[in-house]
């Protein structure tokens, strides 16, 4: 009975302060950026015009260039990739440069400064440290002999404090089993790094030029391209071995490595680099195309998956005559609308 | 070379107006080397010519720069110094011919001109033609043909000048030259050297802060040699002949945000002779040229070479009858990175002159051009001017002109590996317009103002589109251009006071109908970078051998996307400068000070390419 009585004094307790929070703390409201859309518009070479629209999908309101909305300045760069990590954004410019803003608003919190970045890729952190992969400066020959993960101490950005050599162009990257992993285009290898030493442990060759890693259903795989065929390696936790690759007959797979994972296993690819492109849907389970016409048009160049909704966003450049547009396009590839955004829409963020 | 020269001297028969000289050559009757004028087949448009007194502030100043400063015509600039192109009426780049000394120096490859590798001092005259007018010039003049000329003098006797020009971000200008004139024979030789460092002071916008930096990668030096020749052969024939080489070696200014290193250089050889027979009422007249150019960048070459001949007959039939026809051989030779090709282009061409009435005058021009044994276009034009209004001190001229013009591919177009389309199309168009001009003149008091309203539509505008794994050029795009240009000119020189204003303004719409690949958000959308509106003046006031002036910029916003999304915003630049003449024994001389951009507007003319802040300027030139 003494139980009893402690037991619900205790819950009552908790009940308690559980309606108690309720009511004195307010709802903390999400930012504006933090719902919706992020659409990354990579920006024409030569024009350094790379900006992020924002898309309500339940509104339908569109806001274009919110960087230079929130910031009173262009973002003036060719936008590689953009992360949400917490309450931090990033945006990889391949124009040598990273910005960080806050997610809730996009104000800025920051950048990597100095000369250091040359041609950023990609980004990941590890214990409160920023990675950044970056092919480095170009030869004579258009070649990049001296690529490097840039490493940051702070997450907001500052200086690059180290310089860890990998294997040339090194792209996407994704913390394992306590190593960073990344795919190096150039020599068709996946270099394994230890973070805390910031070295290169080994390097592991890789079937086709590998682009970027995912996880689905636990297991993570690394994404590459082969001649007119799309290679899904599975990395064994173990030792990082990929033995049981997936290899999906694509005709020319878009040059940019751009794909998005669906439901249930299901992989959207862009076939064609020309005017005339088409979408192509894959099954990583079943390890078969599934529908090699799952929507045509023109231009295709970057995609992103609503998964609540079942909806593929689909980024189209019109030819890089100007802006972009997007198409929505649903579960069965019916268009559900086309809307504008900005040069060279390469991809999608759901916060 | 200079054997070259000797060989083939120039003579003029035209008197010239009395241009004033020193020493003891005053007493001679000056005449001029013949050139052809532009405007005599004409009639219904109209050639301008940009004042000597315009350019003198301008020296060492590049082409481009100058036609933005004292034209209504908008130039895309990538920075000072840098690409510089132009845009007549809301057309593209390629849409231009820009000639030297009636040669065509638009490259093959490229379909265009850069601007700024041409310095002012490089000719004595820079004209505008606006509008289409390739039925007079041949491929490219969709919008307008720019002109420049050299002009030759005899009975002037000897003549040394030297000039220089110190101002803002390490500019440094050095000209020399020697002239040597009598009457059967006149020579010109001239050598330049034109340095900018170009490390102005920018708020770097890619940069958190927008911390205030120093331009850098942006040096440009130019060295250059012309030499210029006139004979009198007898009173019947004359030879003049024009030699121009310059070297152009740039740091290419990158785009805020990136860390270009590119460089260029270019280096260009153009020669020309002439060779006149005047024989009653008939001109005959055999030009031969050469326009060579070799652009090197980042060690990517790229040269073309056009061999030039053409003989046309200018007959004048009768009082109101005047006629010219002509043929006009080019070989066009281009050694590309990615490939060679050899052209050669026949055209033949008729203009026709009627003066009904004195106060009347018809132009009808005909052109066909025929390129690696492809028809270009058929390009005729019709125009006329009418004088409705004379007063002893008024004077009213309406005029309108319809033409047709055409581009021929670019060899870059059509032969580029991968890519190049041979069986690309010309683009054409058909352009209209309307004038009225207006003069009142009394006393010490002239004005001079013109308005013209135009329409222009061009067709199988070619663009570059992404293809399967390359970009290649289709004739995709649809244009219609319309506009508004308005000119006015004044002066009025009472006592020793003189005061000048001019103004030019054009309002120029350019809506692209097709949306190019699919893209329908762009139909009925202006062009990027063409403003809708562009205006400049200037305000000249001065006592005896001293002179003041104030000009003034204003560049619309302009759009940086076929969409109209983005937007650059409008533009206003003040510039003021003072000069002064100075005569002392025999040597004559000027000397002035300016100051470009008074206000220290940030502003960027092509997005994120930096532009210099207030800066100054310091030129001085003495002739003895």
């Amino acid at each position: 009975m003494k139980n009893l009585t402690k037991k619900l004094l205790f819950l009552s307790l908790v009940l308690c302060l559980s309606f108690a929070c309720d009511s004195v703390s307010p709802e903390i409201p999400s930012g504006e950026f933090e719902d919706g859309v992020l659409i990354v518009n990579e920006g024409a070479f030569g024009a350094n015009d790379g900006e992020i629209y924002h898309f309500d999908p339940e509104t339908g309101n569109i806001q274009s260039d919110i960087f230079e909305l929130k910031n009173n300045r262009p973002f003036a760069g060719l936008i590689q990739n953009m992360y949400i990590i917490a309450d931090r954004s990033y945006l990889v410019a391949n124009t040598g440069k990273v910005e960080v803003v806050n997610s809730a608003d996009f104000t800025s919190r920051g950048a990597v400064s100095g000369e250091d970045l040359e041609n950023s890729r990609s980004l990941t952190v590890f214990s409160e440290k920023l990675f950044i992969s970056d092919w480095g400066p170009y030869d004579e020959n258009w070649e990049n002999p001296d690529s490097f993960i840039a490493v940051v101490q702070d997450l907001d950005g500052g200086p690059v404090d180290n310089k860890i050599e990998v294997p040339s162009r090194p792209e996407g990257m994704t913390v394992y089993n306590d190593k960073i992993l990344v795919a190096c285009q150039g020599e068709s290898l996946m270099a394994v790094i230890n973070p805390e030493e910031e070295s290169v442990d080994r390097t592991i060759e890789v079937e086709g030029t590998p682009f970027s890693f995912f996880i689905y259903g636990g297991q993570l795989y690394l994404y590459a391209l082969g001649e007119d065929e799309i290679l899904v390696h599975p990395i064994s936790a173990a030792d990082f071995s990929m033995d049981e690759t997936l290899a999906f007959r694509v005709s020319e797979p878009i040059y940019n490595g751009n794909y998005v994972l669906g439901n249930d296993g299901e992989m959207y690819v862009i076939s064609g680099n020309g005017a005339s492109t088409v979408v192509v849907k894959l099954s990583i389970v079943s390890g078969e195309i599934l529908d090699e016409t799952f929507f045509a048009g023109n231009n295709f160049y970057g995609l992103g998956f609503h998964h609540e909704t079942n909806t593929l966003y689909i980024g189209e450049h019109n030819g890089w005559q100007g802006n972009g547009n997007v198409i929505r396009v649903n579960a069965t590839g019916d268009e559900l609308e086309s809307i504008p955004a900005g040069r060279g829409p390469s991809g999608f963020l759901f916060p | 070379m200079i054997g070259l020269f000797l060989l083939i001297l120039g003579y003029q028969i035209q008197v010239a107006p009395f241009l004033p000289l020193s020493g003891d050559t005053l007493e001679l009757g000056v005449v001029e080397v013949y050139a052809p004028p532009l405007q005599k087949y004409a009639h219904g448009q109209w050639v301008r010519t940009l004042d000597q007194d315009q350019l003198e502030g301008l020296q060492g100043l590049d082409l481009g720069s100058a036609l933005q400063q004292k034209s209504g015509l908008f130039v895309r600039q990538y920075g000072p110094g840098m690409l510089a192109s132009l845009t007549m009426r809301g057309s593209s780049s390629g849409h231009n011919a820009l000639y030297w000394n009636g040669l065509p120096v638009n490259s093959p490859s490229l379909g265009q001109a850069d601007f700024s590798i041409f310095p002012i001092g490089g000719s004595d005259e820079i004209s505008i033609h606006y509008g289409s007018s390739g039925a007079l010039y041949g491929t490219d003049a969709i919008g307008g043909s720019i002109h420049l000329s050299n002009k030759l003098n005899f009975n002037e006797g000897s003549q040394w000048s030297i000039g220089t020009l110190v101002g803002s971000f390490g500019r440094w200008n050095q000209m020399g030259e020697y002239r040597y004139s009598g009457k059967v024979f006149s020579s010109r030789t001239k050598v330049y050297r034109n340095h900018a460092e170009n490390d102005f002071p920018f708020a770097d916008l890619s940069l958190s802060g927008t911390p205030k930096k120093y331009q850098s990668h942006a040096q440009v030096s130019q060295v250059g040699l012309m030499q210029d020749i006139g004979w009198v052969l007898d009173d019947k024939q004359q030879i003049s002949t024009s030699f121009w080489l310059n070297h152009t070696d740039r740091q290419i200014q990158p785009v805020m945000g990136s860390k270009g290193q590119d460089l260029q250089f270019d280096r260009n050889l153009r020669w020309v002779l002439d060779y006149f027979r005047f024989r009653d009422r008939i001109t005959w007249n055999l030009k031969a040229g050469l326009v060579g150019d070799h652009l090197d960048f980042n060690q990517e070459k790229n040269q073309t070479l056009q061999f030039l001949l053409s003989g046309d007959l200018d007959w004048k039939l009768s009082k109101k009858w005047q006629t010219k026809a002509g043929l006009r051989y080019t070989l066009v030779k281009g050694l590309l990175s990615t490939y060679s090709h050899d052209e050669e282009r026949w055209e033949g061409y008729y203009a026709v002159n009627f003066k009904p009435r004195e106060s009347m005058g018809f132009s009808f021009q005909w052109r066909q051009l025929v390129f690696g044994g492809r028809w270009a276009p058929i390009t005729p034009s019709l125009g006329g001017d009418w004088e409705f209004f004379k007063t002893p001190h008024h004077k009213g001229v309406l005029n309108g002109n319809i033409s047709r013009s055409y581009k021929v591919p670019t060899l870059n177009d059509r032969f580029w590996v991968p890519g190049g389309n041979p069986d690309l199309l010309p683009e054409k168009s058909w352009s209209g317009e309307l004038g009225l001009k207006y003069r009142y003149q009394k006393g010490p008091f002239r004005a001079e103002g013109r308005l013209a309203y135009y329409k222009m539509l061009v067709d199988q505008w070619i663009l570059w589109l992404p293809q399967e794994g390359y970009w290649a050029p289709e004739n995709i795009r649809k244009v219609a251009n319309s506009g508004l240009e308005v000119f006015v000119d004044t002066n009025w020189k009472p006592g020793k006071w003189h005061f000048s204003g001019k103004v030019d303004y054009a309002f120029s719409e350019a809506i692209n109908q097709s949306g190019d690949q699919g893209n329908s958000r762009s139909i009925g959308k202006q062009l990027p970078y063409t403003p809708l509106h562009k205006a400049q003046t200037t305000l000249s006031m001065g006592k005896g051998s001293i002179t003041g002036f104030i000009a003034a910029l204003f560049v619309g916003e302009r759009f940086t996307a076929t969409d109209n999304t983005g937007v650059l915003p409008a533009y206003r630049l003040y510039d003021v400068g003072i000069k002064r003449s100075i005569s002392i024994y025999k040597i004559n001389g000027n000397m002035g000070f300016q100051i470009n951009n008074l206000l220290n507007t940030d502003y960027q003319v092509i997005r994120l390419r930096a532009m210099p802040g207030r800066n100054y300027q310091i030129n001085i030139q003495f002739t003895l």
